[in-house]
């Protein structure tokens, strides 16, 4: 029926009828095929009113009063539409509304795709310059021990390419030709040893941070460089050879005088406001000369005046140390990324920007906070739709940097009595953020470094002190109290990894001190091999007399 | 809107009903048959007709049907539906409420003279 009512329907009508009725099917703006069953009934309604005329001018008049009748043809056709929408059946509501809603919704996922992708960061703060007015602790130029450090970096040699393990074994255990090699080299740098000891004698060491300069430089923090690292570690190196070549020669005392300036060196390395990789160099040095006073005081028989002139020494270089990181340059580097791995805020919406975390080479599958099971689709899903923005972002960041703020102010020992987990607390923090997850530093590892290198160090004045009581009294002491009772120690030193003091063990001819380790358990002073003879840290004690090899 | 339009507006849809109660017709007759049946006292302007029609048919109080008349011409006649009646007899009762009502309030006034 439907069907058959097309123009036919207005074939019959009056010109002025048939122009009043497209008018309002136009105007009803609606389905096809609701529109003609619309034209129909009009069509009919004037065909009713028109059967009786006689002539067509009849016709005429009749049907121009009949659209007088009828009215606006605008206001009818939307009248009409309305009510036609209402005799819809719901499924086709539904329908309609469906295709409605995922239009809309295509419509602004493109906008959103559009505004998301020309987002840019805006870069407003220099944290270079901050970096540089930060670690200035003082205005005065000549208490900087850098220039020295500086020059003896220029200055030093490199280390010989025959013996690639060259540092990791102790001179005493190379053989003739190694220990030509040694002593070829260590005198080459004899002129640079000669200016970080005079550096040494300055109380701070700062530097102006520079970018590497490089294709890849962007002026931002991850650009900073530190290009005389690496010199200043092979220069430790070789203080501690140079220390061993003059014991070997039963010169003790500037044997011990080198390993004392070793000591204020990486100290000088790491103090202040300095980035996490300069205090650990700054540590490693320190921990090189540590070890070399061990390793000469266990193969040579130091006399007792030698003895307590380390002891006072040692005590003057390591006075008040703090041993926990800082992290001031770290959090403002993280800051520095946020704002250009961010779009500004505001307009901006503060979301990641893909750009740069492709330059960064962000999305690999080892960081935390991406699952195994993250789909390539999964984690566009959650860059696009559900990750932090800038604000949220930076919140994490602080959240983050003060809680490792406390964490490294508390021993090992106190974080296991507490039931701080490094790992879940860090993981809670940064959960679900790409960014900080690939940013953030492994600072969970460098707590447990840190307070294995403070034990090392409190480990020496004791090995000292019983030394001198040895030779002093024939016998070793009982214990760190009989030590500390007659002098030998100020106080008795606590293990951080068990809250109670190093343990001491008197033997049949020697004695044993160490410290409980990672693992927080006695293990009655036992190192741990693995098959190659290897030492490892995360079981067993950590042994600091006797001296392991 | 003047009170007139008002009152019509008010009215239409159970004049409607009430006249396609008696038998199916087509727009163009139930328009007539308004106007007759209330001594063309009540008459609905065509452009009020359809749109009332079609929302009385989504209401589904009257239904809609192409039909061939009697002279093979094709018009589309509506009828009540049971749900049409059932609000026709509901609206019947509010409005003699209503005019007794209107009654009380004007008294001999509103009788005619």
């Amino acid at each position: 029926m439907v069907k058959e009512c097309r123009e036919s329907d207005l074939q019959n009508l009056p010109v002025c009828a048939a122009e009043f009725i497209k008018l309002v099917i136009k105007k009803m703006r609606y389905r096809k095929k609701v529109r003609l069953e619309v034209q129909a009934e009009l069509a009919a309604h004037f065909e009713d009113e028109l059967r009786d005329c006689k002539t067509d001018k009849e016709k005429e008049q009749r049907a121009e009063r009949l659209i007088e009748d009828f009215g606006d043809a605008k206001l009818l056709g939307t009248l009409l539409r309305r009510a036609k929408k209402r005799c819809r059946p719901l499924w086709r509501t539904v329908v309609a509304r469906t295709f409605q809603t995922v239009g809309v919704l295509i419509l602004c996922f493109i906008a959103y795709i559009v505004w998301f992708f020309t987002g840019k960061p805006a870069v407003t703060i220099d944290y270079l310059a901050e970096f540089n007015r930060l670690t200035c602790p003082v205005a005065d130029e000549s208490l900087n021990a850098a220039p020295f450090f500086e020059q003896a970096a220029a200055m030093c040699p490199n280390r010989p390419a025959e013996k690639s393990d060259f540092g990791r074994n102790s001179f005493i255990d190379a053989n003739e030709s190694e220990r030509q090699i040694i002593e070829d080299w260590v005198q080459l740098c004899a002129d640079s040893l000669n200016l970080i000891a005079q550096g040494t004698e300055k109380p701070y060491y700062w530097q102006q941070y520079k970018t590497s300069g490089g294709p890849d430089d962007d002026g931002s923090t991850r650009g900073i460089f530190f290009p005389n690292l690496a010199k200043l570690r092979n220069l430790s190196l070789a203080f501690c050879f140079r220390a061993q070549i003059q014991a070997a020669r039963g010169e003790y005392s500037p044997a011990f005088d080198d390993l004392i300036i070793c000591c204020k060196f990486g100290r000088l390395t790491g103090q202040g406001e300095k980035f996490i990789v300069e205090q650990l160099v700054g540590m490693v040095i320190q921990a090189a000369a540590v070890k070399n006073i061990r390793e000469i005081l266990s193969c040579y028989p130091v006399g007792v005046e030698q003895l307590a002139v380390l002891q006072n020494d040692f005590a003057e270089a390591q006075g008040g140390q703090e041993f926990g990181m800082r992290l001031l340059n770290t959090k403002l580097a993280t800051y520095d990324q946020i704002q250009r791995c961010f779009t500004e805020d505001r307009l901006g919406g503060g979301h990641l920007y893909l750009k740069r975390l492709t330059a960064l080479g962000i999305g690999s599958e080892e960081i935390v906070g991406i699952s195994d099971s993250d789909s390539p689709v999964a984690l566009a899903v959650r860059i696009l739709f559900f990750h932090p923005n800038k604000a949220k972002t930076r919140q994490s960041a602080d959240e983050f940097y003060d809680f490792f703020e406390k964490v490294f102010k508390m021993s090992p020992a106190e974080l296991k009595r507490k039931s701080i987990d490094l790992n879940k607390q860090v993981e809670s923090i940064i959960k679900g953020n790409i960014f900080l997850s690939f940013w953030m530093t492994a600072l969970c590892s460098l707590h447990e470094t840190s307070y294995r290198f403070k034990a090392e160090v409190q480990s020496v004045p004791v090995i000292i002190a019983a030394l001198r009581f040895k030779i002093d009294k024939g016998r070793y002491p009982e214990d760190l109290a009989e030590l500390q009772q007659f002098g030998y120690i100020k106080e008795i030193p606590i293990d951080p990894f068990s809250e109670r003091p190093l343990v001491y063990k008197r033997t049949a001819d020697d004695f044993t001190l160490y410290s409980v380790g990672q693992n927080f358990e006695d293990d009655g002073g036992q190192v741990y091999r693995d098959e190659k003879g290897k030492l490892h840290d995360e079981e067993g004690d950590a042994v600091f007399w006797p001296v392991q090899k | 809107m003047k009170f007139e339009a008002q009152l019509l507006k008010g009215v239409a849809p159970v004049v409607v009903l009430q006249i396609l109660s008696r038998g199916p017709m087509y727009g163009y007759e139930l328009g007539q048959a308004v106007e007759q049946r209330s001594g063309e006292i009540l008459t609905l302007g065509k452009g009020t007709l359809y749109p009332l029609l079609y929302n009385l048919e989504a209401k589904k109080l009257i239904r809609g049907k192409w039909e061939k008349t009697k002279s093979a011409r094709k018009r589309r006649y509506y009828s009540i539906t049971s749900k049409g009646k059932a609000q026709l007899a509901k609206q019947r009762e509010q409005l003699k409420e209503l005019t007794a009502g209107l009654k009380l309030v004007f008294g001999r006034k509103l009788m005619p003279a």
